[in-house]
C-alpha cells in the first residue's frame, strides 16, 4: 500500500464524525501522516434549513460556520494533544463534491468520512457516502 | 464582535519585508507585544511555532491563517499582514500567502468569540473579489474600510 502522508478528514456534527476524527488520530500517529480536516458547510444543509427557519440564509450560513469551526478547533486540540500533525480548513459546497475534489487539489492518500449505518442508502445522505468513494482519486474509509 | 472593529490600522501591516515565514511570525508576536496585553513574549512565540510544528497554518489560496490560544494574553488579538513578495508558506495547495491573518486568543477566554472571529475571517477571504481588493489596499485604513464592507 502507499504510503500515508495526507489524510482527508471529514468533520461535521455527527458523532460518526468524531469516531472518523479518533480513526485520523491513530493513523496519523501511527504513519507520521498530518491530517487536513474540512469542514464543508453543505449548502443542502442551509437550503433545508432556510426552509423551515425565519432565519436568513446568511443568517444560517453563520451559524453553521460557526459550529463548524467549533468542531474543527475541538479536533485541533484531539490532535494536538495526541501530537498528531492536523491542518484546519473551512470550505462551502457540497461534501460528495468537495471532498474529491480537495482530495485531487491536496495530493490526498486517503478520505476519511463518518457515515451512520442505519442511514439508507437509497436516501439522499446515504449516498452521500458512495458519491465519495466513486468520485475519490484515493482510499476511502468509512468509520461507523 | 466584528472583524473590522478588531483590526486597528496599528495592527495591520502592508508591504511587510520578511522573507522568512517565521521570521514574519515573530515579528507579528513583537507587534502585539507593542499593542499591550502580553506577559511573556518568547512564551508567546514558542507557542505560536508549536501550532505551526503541528501542522501548517497556510490554508491555501494565498491565504496564511496562524492561529494560537495562549496562557500569555489577556485579550483577542487579531493582526493582517502583506507580504511585499508571495511568502513560501508551505501551505496546502504549494501557493506562495500573500495574506497572513494572525489570530491570538486567552485560554481562558471567550471559546465563543474565538471560533467567531475565526468564521468571520474564513468567510471573509474565502472570497476572491475580497482578497483581491485587499491586496490592493495601500493604507490600513482602506483594509478596514474593505473589511467593514465585506463583513456579513
Amino acid at each position: 500500500m502507499k504510503k500515508l502522508d495526507k489524510i482527508l478528514l471529514n468533520l461535521d456534527s455527527t458523532i460518526e464524525s468524531q469516531h472518523a476524527l479518533d480513526s485520523a488520530v491513530f493513523l496519523a500517529k501511527s504513519c507520521s501522516a498530518t491530517i487536513i480536516a474540512v469542514n464543508i458547510v453543505n449548502k443542502n444543509v442551509v437550503t433545508n434549513l432556510a426552509r423551515f427557519s425565519d432565519k436568513s440564509i446568511a443568517e444560517i450560513e453563520i451559524e453553521l460556520e460557526e459550529d463548524g469551526w467549533k468542531y474543527l478547533y475541538d479536533a485541533e486540540e484531539k490532535a494536538k494533544n495526541q501530537e498528531a500533525r492536523i491542518v484546519i480548513i473551512q470550505e462551502y459546497g457540497y461534501p460528495e463534491q468537495t471532498l474529491p475534489k480537495l482530495a485531487s487539489e491536496y495530493k490526498i492518500d486517503m478520505i476519511i468520512i463518518g457515515q451512520n449505518p442505519q442511514i439508507r442508502k437509497d436516501v439522499v445522505q446515504g449516498k452521500t457516502a458512495e458519491q465519495i468513494i466513486e468520485h475519490a482519486p484515493c482510499a476511502v474509509l468509512v468509520v461507523n | 464582535m466584528k472583524l473590522s472593529s478588531l483590526l486597528t490600522p496599528e495592527r495591520i501591516f502592508i508591504d511587510i519585508k520578511e522573507k522568512d515565514k517565521n521570521v514574519l511570525l515573530n515579528f507579528l508576536v513583537n507587534e502585539i507585544g507593542k499593542i499591550g496585553g502580553i506577559d511573556d513574549i518568547d512564551a508567546l512565540k514558542k507557542e505560536v511555532m508549536d501550532r505551526e510544528a503541528l501542522g501548517n497554518t497556510g490554508i491555501g489560496r494565498g491565504i496564511g491563517f496562524p492561529h494560537a490560544k495562549s496562557s500569555h494574553v489577556d485579550s483577542l488579538q487579531v493582526l493582517l499582514a502583506m507580504p511585499a513578495k508571495p511568502l513560501e508558506y508551505g501551505s496546502l495547495d504549494g501557493v506562495p500567502v500573500n495574506i497572513i491573518l494572525f489570530i491570538v486568543a486567552p485560554v481562558d477566554g471567550d471559546n465563543n468569540e474565538y471560533l467567531h472571529t475565526m468564521a468571520r475571517i474564513s468567510r471573509l477571504l474565502g472570497k476572491n473579489n475580497v482578497r483581491e481588493q485587499i491586496l490592493k489596499a495601500k493604507t490600513p485604513e482602506e483594509v478596514i474600510d474593505i473589511v467593514a464592507n465585506n463583513e456579513a
